[in-house]
């Protein structure tokens, strides 16, 4: 591995990161549900895609990813009023935590009936075929998710910005009573998040696909580190996540190129854990105290 | 009843202050309380009252400022010392030990701070039965003093919410706590339920307890107070008997303004 | 004596169900006394299992109470160093952190291949002794199981009695409460977290003793999972309900193999049945299987109650 390949690999990873903790984050800070079935949710759409993709032309090509979003979408729609039925009923946000946890296993053991446990890819040649630019190893893949994930993350940024959409959605995420007492429709307004996240999500799993592999029992993975992300940069900063997931998919490759390329894959894990022990100076203890 | 001048305050503030960010909800605050006094903190809602409470018993370090607890400078000590020193405190949201008894969360606050430790359970089997004997001793006779003996057994999530705030209350006295900050304690209770806690201040106060209490009721700050101190926008603006203090019409415009605004918006 | 006498099915049910119970128990001490939802309690349950696996099979020692200080050792060290991140992130952040370390833990132990053996584990591992005695039938197994069992059940009993139990329960409902009354929250994290991976580790020296490997595989993340899903569908806070827990996965296995399903279906299955119990019990019983003993008196009482809910 050369430096060029590194850079393009934590790149285009990163993005694929960055896009899934979006999805992630934009579900956390306006339900504040920790949703942990978020990965395996992803993983579904991806299998619905590639199990309905038989060519490699565009538009069954697109129309699977579409159905795979689509579906994924109508899941979080239910799963997310299954949440809210529970917290209305005095559920705690642990026990919210733990149902989700229960969600998350539970489609991973589905998709394992559904569609076995073989590793499943999305194999297009014409996109990974490798145009190096001054050294850099850059496929069409490379630049659609690197594109894909700056473009849909302006869009949404923009929108939460700019829109009615975005005003009601930073409303919900700064105060969800408030919001639902000035008459905030929060329905409408969260079909909009779930469907961010949905497509937020499946999308960067397709591409995890389409640059790797998946199996149905990835999903947690991919949980993890937007999760990691989205803490990582703070509750309510987009960019910061962003950013967070991006230099994430440079942890790997340059472990591999630096150090040694068997550890690389805990060295993620170790990172985003000291991370997360060590970096979040906002919730010390006497924050956290304070805020009980 | 305030301290002679010779005497040294039970808790000296000397120019506090508290700030989130740029927000800052303590402003250079410097308050006195002798020993043996009733002092009500009032003030409109968002005044810093909660704040001060919190640093002075260091659940939040201030920003500024020295604390100082029978002369003796706290400003750095931790809040478990503090507690140890002789500080008591209920919550406004009165953060009892939801799951368990009431006996139990007064238990909590008789035990000495060796129980803390693994080591404790290992201790001989005859310290470890005159220490129990001793916790059940203080906690019978606490439950029986906020009247609250035929509760004990009851878990301190199903009691009556003017049971809780007394079972805050009898906590504090429980950890034998010579100063007890009292976050409002009447608040949420009827009236016959409030003179119920009333009277257990000013049996507090007849047994040499100092009081340092924020409450919106100002029945009971004319009723339990010696003196009231009026803190707006985390500065101190007023200090006297709460009778005089309350009269002043600035004040009042400022407390019932706030107050006002407040009611027409819920 | 009775175990003698039974069949290698029964006594394999009986081992894992013991197994289970300690581990759970374990883990039920972190989550039902503070509250905090650790997902890494496998891979202390797995640092445990390769603790006798490497010692065993270099020849430094198969004597399992050598084993077992030294896996307590280590699990320790984990457990504390984890303890102080839980004082500085609380709530979902901590489940986070617990998360990244199941998985960097695991990770971490696959690529070392030469305390691990890599994808293929550690195999063929010596017979344990316990001070010299070799222990050579099931029966035996099942003795020092059961010893460890009655211990950790011991432990559960003496902590919900104890004055230092109720400031662990007081720590999970109001850890601000708990510093006014006068007692810091740090050494009382450190001291359950350190206690649960002990336990933990412990019985993870049994285990790999007894099946003779030890393999990464076994004690990832969907085991983690597995492991929270039992303590909650039990009931978190009740011992009994830890051995509940236990008993579903022990039978369950079990039965499963017995429907001559391809492994990977088999455990999908048993994934499942577990995800829906744990989504099941969270929603209507919040306080685990246990709640089910109260359902006389609260049929009583809401007859009893008439409409107030």
């Amino acid at each position: 591995m050369t430096l060029q390949v590194t850079i393009t690999q934590g790149l285009t990873f990163g993005s694929v990161y960055a896009l899934s903790a979006l999805g992630f984050a934009i579900l956390y800070n306006t339900t504040g549900v920790f949703h942990i079935a978020y990965g395996a949710f992803a993983i579904l759409g991806f299998m619905i895609a590639v199990t309905l993709n038989t060519s490699e032309s565009a538009v069954p090509l697109i129309g699977s990813v579409v159905v795979g979003i689509a579906a994924v979408f109508v899941v979080t729609i239910v799963t997310f009023g299954f949440y809210n039925l529970l917290a209305r009923r005095g559920l705690d946000r642990l026990g919210i935590f733990v149902v989700s946890l229960g969600i998350a296993i539970g489609t991973q053991a589905l998709m394992q009936l559904a569609f076995g446990p073989a590793i499943r890819t999305f194999n297009i040649p014409s996109l990974a075929r490798v145009h190096s630019v001054a050294g850099f190893p850059f496929s069409a893949l490379a630049w659609i998710a690197i594109g894909s994930a700056v473009v849909i993350f302006a869009l949404v940024t923009g929108a939460l910005r700019r829109t009615r959409w975005g005003y009601r959605v930073r409303g919900i995420a700064s105060n969800p009573e408030l919001a639902q007492l000035v008459g905030t429709r929060t329905g409408l307004t969260m079909t909009g998040v779930y469907a961010v996240a949905a497509i937020c999500s499946v999308w960067a799993a397709v591409l995890l696909g389409m640059l790797t592999t998946q199996t149905s029992a990835d999903g947690t993975n991919v949980m993890l580190l937007a999760a990691i992300a989205t803490i990582a940069a703070g509750r309510g900063t987009y960019a910061g996540g962003f950013l967070v997931a991006l230099a994430l998919g440079f942890v790997q490759p340059a472990f591999s190129f630096y150090i040694s390329e068997t550890w690389a894959p805990s060295a993620v894990f170790g990172i985003a854990l000291v991370l997360l022990l060590i970096r979040p100076a906002g919730l010390s203890r006497a924050g956290a105290e304070a805020q009980r | 009843m305030t301290s002679t001048p010779e005497e040294t305050p039970i808790l000296q503030t000397v120019e506090i202050s508290r700030a989130f960010g740029g927000f800052r909800a303590v402003d250079g605050a410097s308050i006195s309380i002798g020993r043996g006094d009733v002092v009500a903190l009032i003030g409109p809602n968002g005044a810093g009252k909660t704040t001060l409470f919190n640093v002075i018993s260091r659940l939040l370090p201030p920003t500024s400022g020295q604390l100082l607890f029978e002369g003796a400078d706290v400003t750095h000590t931790s809040p478990q010392r503090l507690a140890r020193m002789g500080i008591g405190r209920t919550f406004q949201d009165v953060r009892l030990f939801d799951t368990m008894t009431a006996w139990d969360n007064i238990a909590v606050f008789a035990q000495t701070e060796a129980s803390g430790t693994l080591r404790s359970g290992l201790l001989s089997p005859r310290a470890v039965g005159r220490e129990a004997k001793r916790v059940r001793a203080r906690v019978d006779e606490t439950l029986d003093y906020a009247g609250l003996s035929p509760v004990a057994a009851t878990v301190a999530g199903e009691l009556s919410f003017a049971q809780q705030k007394k079972v805050a209350i009898a906590r504090c006295l429980a950890q034998q706590a010579r100063l007890m900050l009292l976050d409002e304690p009447a608040s949420g209770l009827d009236a016959v339920e409030r003179e119920d806690v009333a009277k257990i201040i000013e049996k507090l106060s007849s047994d040499g307890v100092t009081i340092l209490l924020v409450e919106h009721n100002m029945d009971i700050v004319r009723e339990v107070a010696h003196r009231a101190i009026f803190l707006a926008e985390g500065k101190i603006v007023g200090e006297d008997a709460p009778d005089r203090l309350l009269a002043s019409s600035e004040l009042a415009e400022i407390y019932f303004g706030h107050l006002r605004a407040e009611t027409s918006t819920t | 004596m009775i175990v003698f006498g039974l069949t290698l099915v029964y006594s394999n049910i009986t081992m894992q169900l013991l197994i289970y119970f300690v581990v759970a128990l374990s883990l039920n001490f972190v989550i039902g006394y503070a509250r905090a939802l650790s997902i890494h309690h496998a891979a202390l349950f797995g640092i445990g299992a390769f603790t006798y696996a490497v010692m065993a099979q270099r020849g430094w020692s198969n004597d399992l109470i050598l084993c077992g200080l030294a896996a307590a050792v280590i699990a320790a060290m984990v457990s504390v160093i984890l303890a102080f991140g839980s004082l500085r992130i609380s709530g979902d952040y901590f489940i986070v952190a617990s998360f990244a370390f199941q998985f960097f833990a695991i990770e971490a132990l696959f690529n070392w291949t030469s305390i691990s053996g890599g994808p293929n584990g550690d195999y063929g591992l010596p017979t344990p002794t316990i001070l010299g005695l070799a222990i050579s039938s099931t029966a035996a197994y099942i003795l020092v199981a059961a010893l460890l069992a009655v211990a950790t059940l011991g432990f559960a009993i003496w902590l919900r009695r104890s004055p230092y139990g109720r400031l662990l329960r007081a720590m999970g409902d109001a850890p601000s409460a708990l510093l006014t009354a006068g007692f810091g929250v740090l050494r009382l994290k450190v001291g359950v977290f350190g206690i649960s991976g002990i336990i933990a580790a412990v019985a993870g020296v049994l285990y790999a003793a007894y099946l003779g490997v030890a393999q990464t595989a076994t004690f990832d993340v969907n085991l983690a999972i597995l492991l929270v899903a039992i303590v909650v569908i039990g009931g978190t806070g009740s011992a009994v309900g830890s051995l509940l827990g236990a008993a579903l996965i022990a039978f369950v296995q079990p039965l499963l193999t017995n429907l001559n399903l391809s492994a990977t279906t088999t455990a999908a299955v048993q994934q499942l049945i577990f995800a829906a119990l744990l989504v099941g019990v969270v929603a209507l019983l919040p306080r685990g299987l246990v709640q089910l003993g109260d359902l006389p008196k609260l049929v009583m009482r809401r007859s009893r109650g008439g409409s107030s809910r």
